[in-house]
């Protein structure tokens, strides 16, 4: 099959859907660039990792809006785009952006349907540059999708893979709640299969990467191919696992974890947001609550320190957790047993 | 800064950069250069740009050659002052420690290129029937009731293994292909080289353009006295313009009176360009590459002809701006200098059109109700009819004949 | 306002300082060996050097993702700087803050910030403090024309006229806000009319002429120091390299830099304008330029071969006490 980066993934998936529906904008930092430029050449950026290239010369400036550095006005405005009938994807260029737009994300997005009695839907998505990995400090490396999965109202996507990201992506925009999507930037430019033309994948179903034996591995975003590695690494000693990615943190297909825990009874779960009230440990609550017989051992909840996201390549590295940690994770727990 | 010894590394040029392949190098070994002249052509994912020398020197070592592609950081070649010797770059080369530029976390491991095995599927136990989400998705993709799928996997759950095993068994999915028979006497063993990213991205807009685009194809025999004898007129007044020139300047001023020709396809829109920007095919070491001679239309033959020798030159040294080569509402591509008669060419998407030039040769023509000898060209130009219906390709091709054959150009 | 000759040559060795720094890193992060990206302050010296020429270690600024110029003008340890943006231990932040996060307190220094628009409230807050002290001292807001449009500047803005407070807003005007320009996300194409609008004074001056940028920041300080209240400044200025090192500046036409580092270079124009003055000799200012060049030297060497942090070092520093 083609192959193609996460980055053009989300780029064909946000084409499909500008083409097939007229209600779909895009809006957010440079995603043309130029406007106001002296080369007098539009599409100058197509967002700072070039995910939204090629969608203005197609579907021109009243669709693909450049704004001011406004993250609370971008947020602001796509909510009420939404309400009044359009389908806004704001791009907020950095996950860690949110900070700066809080308000509209988590009181007002997340939280007009149920105020007001289901009689409106708010169908935004927030498209955001998410994660560790590129030595870009501690205000533009961070996993925030902890903080919008704890609120009612939001859908959390964190994609994995091309494949999964533009099946993804169709699905968010289509869908008609607000969805925040966060996309790892050193996963923008790895390749993987991708089909032509339109497939969406569903909210709240795992993709179940792996199966094996021995453990349960549940991991998000950038550490499902670092788990892939780890598991690589393991087969070699006939230690195998099923290796879940939730694909949506809300709503979080959790049967398929407890499932799978009937069969392997241990249970580690990698996750690039600090430790404290994470996804892990949401996870690892949901566990204990709903699937505490099936577990042979304690649930590994494998995470980054409970820091803040170092600049020094050295820090940084130390920080993430990568295949070697996961290896030495999944054999600790075994051996243990 | 007055260095000895001065290492020229793989350049950092975007945020994301982490590996490039070096195209060319314009600098031998032992030769001195300026600071600020071109070095090396170097190829990421996005650019092909120069490498300026970063000081004056004299170029004592290359390391890695055209070709290869290395990450950001790694020694590419030696500076150094003449009194230096080889012995003291060789000591410069095995203690230099490359940059790490790398974005993986942990120090980087020890490849392990053996195979990872799986551990054998558990027999099927009793109970229900589970599919996995994946296998799920395929069944659905590929319109198969999954409940007919026997499980292998741990309490029988269906895996994609398993849907797979079913569909190929029905000839729903292609089955990897088996392992050829090795010839037993001839060594046919190929070479192997790995393709650079411009040629991979040739190879997917051809794919992309011969699999959706529904071309046809038209073809006209040209007599070639007209261009023959304007070619004359030129070399006379001490102007060398080629056959390929005119005939850029004939096809231009027929675009524009063509604008169903002269457009680009974009999705639910067709573009049609009041003026000519033709691309131009040009062989590279590098492979095809069509730099863009602009407003051909409001160009005389002779600059048509700088042009085009300038574009020409500096594609064979890579070093064309990435303006250069987007865009274009045209192609012409010329084969007739290996001999060939005719070809049909491949349109060059978001282009509707392209023209394949063929050798002008001296043909049996009739003429006046007798035979004659005539100088004469095949042009085939191939369109895309979501774009360009029959009609329209004939009325311009019936078009451009006239104006070669009356020297209107 | 005239300036003594020792200020003249502190003023010209700073913003010497800042441009070789930064055409040093422009060299320097094509290597690789320097991590993350990196916003490069060239062209835009006058501005830090005129403002923080006026202010002494007890006043504060606070800076932007552009912040090695407002570092150096206020006085940062230039190869403890350079040591941070190479992620080492000894950095001025210990490795951890890189680039865009550079802060001394000991110099008045309250951090570049990667938030665009997240200074300007910091120093509201630090102006507060100076204006419950009676201390005399000030706080400065640097950004761009693209701060200029976010709803936390204003509100930072607004809430200093309300509460009087010593502090002075600097919008370098340098035309883009990363890749869109500022013609097209400046509504008003006016900030210091902005300004005017929340009830400050506000004057527009000339980035590229150090003596502008100074006797605006003069007139500003003096009434702040006064009691007088907040000012904004609007400096017109350039830069000279892209957003980030690495932006291919597509949105610049292409002759756009070479010839504004023919005509807004602000140390030829302060050159040229100290000697024919006769304030300055050219053998003063080349004597800088040698010891700069030295220094950024001594700096890079350092820096390439200090010892990065630790993994023990990630885990200090969150909290003063846990």
């Amino acid at each position: 099959m083609r192959q193609l980066s996460m980055r053009d993934a989300i780029n064909e998936a946000l084409h499909i859907e500008m083409a097939r529906d007229p209600r779909v904008i895009v809006l957010g930092e440079d995603v043309s660039g130029g406007a106001g430029g002296t080369s007098g050449q539009r599409d100058a950026a197509g967002g700072v990792f070039g995910v939204t290239k090629g969608l203005l010369p197609k579907f021109g400036e009243d669709r693909v809006i450049d704004t001011p550095i406004s993250e609370s006005a971008i947020i602001g405005a796509a909510n009420g785009a939404a309400l009044a009938g359009l389908r806004p994807v704001a791009e907020l260029m950095f996950a860690d952006f949110l900070g700066v737009c809080f308000d509209q994300v988590f009181n007002q997005a997340a939280k007009f349907r149920y105020m007001f009695g289901g009689k409106t839907a708010c169908p935004i998505v927030i498209r955001t540059a998410t994660g560790a990995g590129m030595n870009m400090g501690a205000q533009h490396s961070q996993s925030m999708y902890a903080l919008v999965t704890g609120v009612p109202g939001l859908k959390v996507v964190v994609p994995s893979n091309a494949y999964d990201a533009k099946g993804l992506m169709l699905t968010a925009i289509r869908d008609d709640d607000p969805v925040v999507f966060f996309e790892h930037k050193a996963l923008y430019p790895r390749k993987g299969p991708v089909p032509e033309g339109d497939y969406t994948i569903p909210f709240g179903e795992a993709n179940l990467v792996r199966e094996g034996e021995h453990v349960t591995v549940v991991a998000i975003g950038r550490m499902v191919p670092f788990a892939e590695k780890a598991l690589d690494a393991l087969a070699k000693d006939g230690i195998t696992a099923d290796l879940i990615d939730p694909r949506t943190l809300s709503p979080l297909d959790d049967e398929t974890i407890y499932e799978s825990l009937e069969g392997t009874g241990h249970l580690v779960i990698v996750d690039e947001s600090p430790p404290r009230c994470s996804v892990a440990s949401d996870i690892a609550g949901l566990v204990a609550s709903n699937a505490f017989h099936a577990l042979k051992a304690p649930v590994v909840q494998l995470t980054p320190p409970h820091t803040p996201v170092p600049f020094a390549r050295e820090l940084e590295r130390a920080y993430v957790p990568g295949p070697q940690a996961i290896e030495a994770a999944i054999r600790k727990l075994l051996k243990g047993s | 800064m007055k260095h000895r010894i001065h290492p020229i590394t793989m350049p950092k040029w975007g945020i994301e950069m982490q590996e490039g392949t070096i195209n060319a190098w314009h600098c031998a070994v032992g030769s001195a250069i300026a600071r600020g002249d071109p070095l090396l052509d170097v190829e990421t994912e996005k650019i092909v740009n120069s490498v300026e020398s970063p000081v004056d020197g004299t170029l004592r070592r290359v390391i890695a050659d055209a070709g290869e592609t290395r990450p950001v950081g790694a020694l590419l070649a030696v500076y150094a002052d003449a009194d230096v010797t080889d012995a003291e770059i060789d000591a410069f080369i095995a203690s230099f420690k490359a940059a790490d530029a790398s974005f993986e976390p942990e120090a980087p491991a020890a490849a392990e290129p053996a195979p990872a095995t799986t551990a054998a599927p558990a027999p099927a136990a009793e109970g229900e029937s589970k599919v996995s989400p994946i296998a799920r998705r395929i069944a659905e993709r590929l319109g198969i009731d999954v409940s007919r799928v026997t499980g292998t996997g741990r309490h029988g759950r269906v895996s994609k293994e398993d849907v797979e095993a079913y569909a190929q068994a029905r000839g729903l999915m292609p089955a990897d292909g088996g392992q050829p028979a090795a010839p037993a006497a001839i060594d046919n063993t190929p070479t192997r080289e790995k393709m650079t990213s411009m040629r991979l991205t040739i190879a997917r807009r051809l794919t992309e353009s011969k699999q959706s685009i529904p071309h046809y194809r038209l073809s006209v025999d040209v007599d070639c006295a007209a261009l023959a004898a304007k070619r004359g007129e030129f070399a006379a007044s001490g102007r060398k313009v080629s056959l390929n020139d005119l005939l850029l300047r004939a096809v231009a001023l027929t675009l524009v009176e063509h604008r169903d020709v002269n457009a680009q396809f974009a999705g639910d829109e067709v573009l049609r360009f009041p003026h000519a920007d033709i691309c131009v095919a040009v062989a590279t070491g590098g492979g095809l590459t069509t730099p863009i001679l602009r407003t051909a239309d409001t160009k005389d033959a002779a600059q048509i002809a700088a042009e085009v020798a300038d574009l020409a030159e500096r594609a064979r040294g890579a070093r064309l701006t990435r303006e250069e080569i987007t865009g274009g509402t045209f192609t012409l591509s010329n084969l007739g200098m290996f001999g060939v008669d005719r070809f049909d060419a491949i349109i060059n998407p978001p282009q509707v059109a392209i023209l394949a030039v063929g050798a002008a040769t001296d043909r049996a023509v009739v003429r006046d109700g007798a035979l004659a000898v005539a100088r004469v060209m095949t042009l085939e130009l191939s369109c895309d009819h979501r774009v360009v219906d029959g009609a329209v390709g004939g009325r311009f091709l019936a078009a451009l004949k006239q104006r070669l054959e009356n020297g209107e150009f | 306002m005239q300036l003594s000759r020792d200020q003249l040559l502190r003023a010209y060795r700073q913003m010497k300082t800042i441009r070789e720094f930064e055409e040093r890193l422009h060299v320097e992060i094509q290597t690789g060996e320097i991590p993350g990206f990196t916003h490069l302050y060239s062209g835009q010296e006058a501005v830090a050097v005129g403002v923080c020429e006026h202010l002494t270690d007890e006043d504060w600024i606070a800076s932007t993702h552009r912040g090695h110029g407002h570092c150096i003008a206020k006085g940062c340890d230039v190869p403890g700087m350079m040591l941070e943006i190479y992620g080492r231990r000894d950095g001025l932040c210990k490795g951890k803050g890189g680039s865009m996060h550079i802060a001394d307190m000991t110099k008045g220094m309250l951090g570049a910030n990667a938030i665009v628009g997240g200074g300007p409230p910091i120093a509201v807050g630090a102006a507060l403090a100076c204006k419950l002290r009676r201390n005399g001292r000030v706080a400065v807001a640097f950004g761009g024309d693209g701060s200029s449009n976010q709803g936390t500047v204003f509100e930072a803005m607004n809430l200093a006229v309300v509460l009087q407070a010593p502090a002075i807003f600097v919008f370098e005007h340098n035309g883009y806000s990363e890749h869109t320009g500022a013609d097209y996300a400046v509504g008003s194409k006016d900030i210091a009319g902005r300004a005017r609008g929340f009830g400050m004074p506000a004057e527009v001056c000339d980035g590229a002429d150090f003596f502008s940028v100074y006797e605006a920041m003069g007139r500003a300080v003096e009434r702040a120091r006064a009691g007088g209240g907040p000012t904004t400044l609007e400096p017109k200025i350039t830069r000279f390299f892209g957003h980030f090192e690495g932006d291919p500046m597509l949105y610049r036409a292409r002759d756009e830099v070479a010839r504004q580092r023919e005509t807004m270079d602000c140390l030829r124009n302060f050159r040229a304008r100290v000697t024919a003055e006769g304030w300055l000799a050219d053998a003063d200012l080349d004597r800088i330029d040698a010891e700069v060049l030295d220094l950024i030297d001594r700096s890079v060497a350092a820096a390439r071969t200090a010892a990065p942090p630790t993994a023990a070092d990630l885990l200090t520093d969150v909290y003063v006490s846990y």
